[in-house]
């Protein structure tokens, strides 16, 4: 097994830059997820690393090896592509075996490395047929097994699953990572699905246009994104970013939007010394889970942002709301026995009571995070 | 069983085909090709003066007389030896070559190379009239004239372009990451396109072998100028039993049975590999 240590990689296709400057290192044994949106460089990424794209700067190195510009069998690492990736004209049987033929190996050693992988990855009953006459869980489950049958130092894997079902996803996931965790094995994985990474990753590293955003655990990517790109990335429905000032009235400090106004804790922002430096514009980002629904004249309302209720998505254990603020669309989702009360009448007058802390302030300019979440920096900065 | 059985067709369904006329067309098709062919081999088992014979004989013996002619006095089997010496070779090397041209073409950017595709291309583009006299000094030049060498190198060469312009296609279809799939798994990129690349290919090969033997069988233009008495194939061999005022029919009849019975008993031979290969890329 190995670690994976990548330097300053570069990729250009012409005058696209498909990856810039990417540095990351991925601990031995460790489940790492590329993440990000179509085109943004991952499986270029993955690709320099499994040596199938030669990269135009940087340095690749696989246990201290240097591996930059070594040709894919003198790097010993397995991949998973998402489609393609089987023998068409070979059985499975020989689809899992073909690592061990390149490799010379005898006969019976084959033969029991194969039947071991096919056992765990319960593809042994359909060892003799061909591709062309598995399911779409069964094929990717040889393809797996190809990769698992030979001792490689690093596992690739480019969106594996990704065109399964549903069901069949949410199983391969808990598969996977069970999997993973068993073999202690160095992982790759590309997705650009969140869920997937949540739930999988040790790390993720967020990409967007070939650079990265952010490198770190599924929580902290969650919990504190590096910027407003992350933040509304992660989490689903994503999160509402809302433009406004910062104002303040004596001791009080306000965030003063279209149509809008929360107050703050002074303090907390006073911790973050980059909000000093800018000019009072901001971005407030808020998640929808953190946003009260309440009718007007209700219980605790004051200190709430008006709004006119556009629809209301009923998912059995909760209701979402789309409601217009300023002429920015608001999502809210609240637990269904709290808003049974609020039912129809789109169009009417809503309040959304944002939890002051739970909010993000991002630069307007770059987006970088400004200010945390105080409930969640609270909690303190070393998980 | 007794009960009568229902229709299976709704009783709302439009009424059922007719196409008896599909029938009649392809009757009259068969009919206008099969009608000269069965000419020729009917002209082949006549003797000499039924052959001859105006207004032409339905009625005869059938004899082997003809055949037995081509053999002993014309040397018939030498030209058929000849034949197939020479388009099997051409097959060959035309073909190995161009797998590894089109492979390169379908796979790899370089610079001009779609000029070098149309290049390739464009050799096919004269017809052989306007070369042969080059051909022919150049040929002269190297020693090459009446040998079978020259004729497989030039044959080879003549087929090339359209080997490589039809496997070009079949490559482009067969997905990239196959190969690439075999090279994570250890292997060199030779033993990929052996083992996963031409196994996948090899319907397509077929079948553009199948083609190239065709064409090179029945290649005549070059033949005729190239070729002396021990190195004549076929083509000209056939031909020249047309010359003069007096032609002997039957001979002529027989002579194109030779040249047609063989590459006939072989396309039926390989028809479904041949069609498989065919219809590769387009099924998907
Ligand atoms: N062979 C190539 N030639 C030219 N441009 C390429 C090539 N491969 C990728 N690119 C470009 O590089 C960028 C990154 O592509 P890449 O395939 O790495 O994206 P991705 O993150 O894997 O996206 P997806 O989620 O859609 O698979 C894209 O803009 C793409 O168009
Ligand atoms: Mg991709």
């Amino acid at each position: 097994m190995g670690q994976v240590a990548v330097t300053d990689l570069n990729k250009r296709f012409g005058s696209v830059a498909a990856v810039a400057d990417v540095n990351f290192t991925v601990e031995d044994g460790e489940f790492l997820f590329l993440l990000g949106p179509s085109g943004c460089g991952k499986t270029t990424t993955l690709r320099m690393v499994a040596g199938l794209e030669m990269p135009s700067g940087g340095r690749i190195a696989i246990d201290s090896r240097d591996v930059t510009y070594l040709r894919p069998r003198d790097r010993n690492v397995g991949m998973v592509f998402e489609r393609y990736g089987l023998y068409n004209h070979l059985s499975v049987f020989e689809n899992i075996a073909y690592p061990l033929r390149v490799r010379r190996m005898s006969r019976q050693e084959i033969r029991s490395r194969v039947s071991a992988v096919a056992e765990r990855l319960q593809i042994a009953d359909v060892l003799d047929r061909r591709p062309g006459q598995l399911s779409g869980g069964q094929a990717q489950r040889v393809a797996i097994g190809r990769m698992l049958v030979r001792q490689a130092d690093v596992f690739l894997m480019d969106e594996p699953i990704s065109h399964l079902d549903a069901k069949l996803r949410a199983a391969m996931r808990i598969e996977l990572k069970h999997l993973q965790r068993e073999l202690k094995a160095t992982t790759i994985y590309v997705s650009h699905d969140q869920l997937e990474a949540m739930t999988m990753a040790d790390r993720i590293l967020i990409m967007r246009d070939g650079t990265i955003q952010q490198f770190d655990t599924p929580k902290a990517v969650f919990d504190r994104p590096a910027n407003e790109f992350v933040a509304t990335f992660i989490g689903e429905p994503h999160m509402n970013v809302l433009d406004c000032r910062l104002t303040t009235e004596g001791a009080r400090a306000f965030l003063q939007g279209d149509g809008f106004r929360i107050e703050v804790d002074p303090d907390w922002l006073a911790r973050s010394g980059d909000l000093q430096r800018s000019d009072g514009a901001v971005r407030l980002g808020i998640r929808p889970e953190h946003i009260g629904v309440a009718l007007p004249g209700e219980a605790g309302a004051e200190g709430a942002v008006e709004a006119t209720l556009l629809t209301i998505e009923t998912m059995g254990h909760q209701n979402a709301f789309a409601g217009d603020v300023g002429g920015t669309i608001v999502l809210a989702r609240a637990a269904a026995y709290e808003t049974r009360h609020i039912d129809g009448g789109e169009g009417r007058p809503i309040l959304f009571r944002f939890d002051p802390r739970r909010i993000y302030l991002f630069d307007p300019r770059d987006g970088r995070t400004l200010a945390q979440a105080a409930a969640v920096s609270g909690e303190g900065r070393a998980a | 069983m007794s009960m009568t059985q229902p229709l299976p067709v709704s009783p709302s369904a439009p009424p059922r085909e007719r196409n008896w006329w599909v029938y009649v067309i392809l009757l009259l098709v068969s009919f206008v090709a099969l009608v000269p062919i069965v000419w020729i081999v009917l002209t082949a088992l006549m003797d000499r003066a039924v052959a001859q014979s105006v207004p032409p004989q339905w009625i005869f013996t059938p004899t082997l007389e003809a055949f037995e002619t081509l053999l002993t006095r014309y040397d018939m089997l030498l030209y058929m030896r000849n034949s197939a010496i020479v388009s099997v070779s051409a097959t060959f090397f035309s073909v190995v070559l161009g797998m590894f041209c089109a492979y390169a073409l379908a796979r790899y950017e370089f610079p001009g190379k779609n000029d070098v595709a149309f290049w390739i291309l464009s050799n096919r583009m004269l017809p052989p009239v306007a070369v042969i006299l080059p051909i022919f000094m150049f040929f002269q030049t190297f020693k090459l004239l009446d040998s079978l060498v020259g004729l497989i190198l030039l044959y080879t060469g003549m087929q090339l372009p359209f080997v490589v312009w039809m496997l070009k296609g079949f490559f482009e279809d067969i997905p990239r990451q196959i190969e690439e799939s075999a090279l994570v798994d250890g292997d060199t990129w030779f033993g990929a396109f052996r083992r996963v690349t031409l196994p996948l290919m090899a319907p397509s090969i077929t079948a553009t072998a199948i083609f190239v033997l065709i064409l090179s069988w029945n290649e005549y233009a070059f033949a005729v100028f190239l070729t002396g008495a021990q190195t004549r194939t076929l083509p000209p061999a056939v031909a020249s039993f047309i010359g003069g005022s007096d032609i002997q029919w039957n001979l002529l009849g027989a002579a194109c049975v030779f040249i047609t019975l063989p590459i006939l008993l072989f396309v039926v031979a390989v028809q479904r590999q041949f069609v498989r290969g065919l219809s590769m890329g387009m099924m998907k």
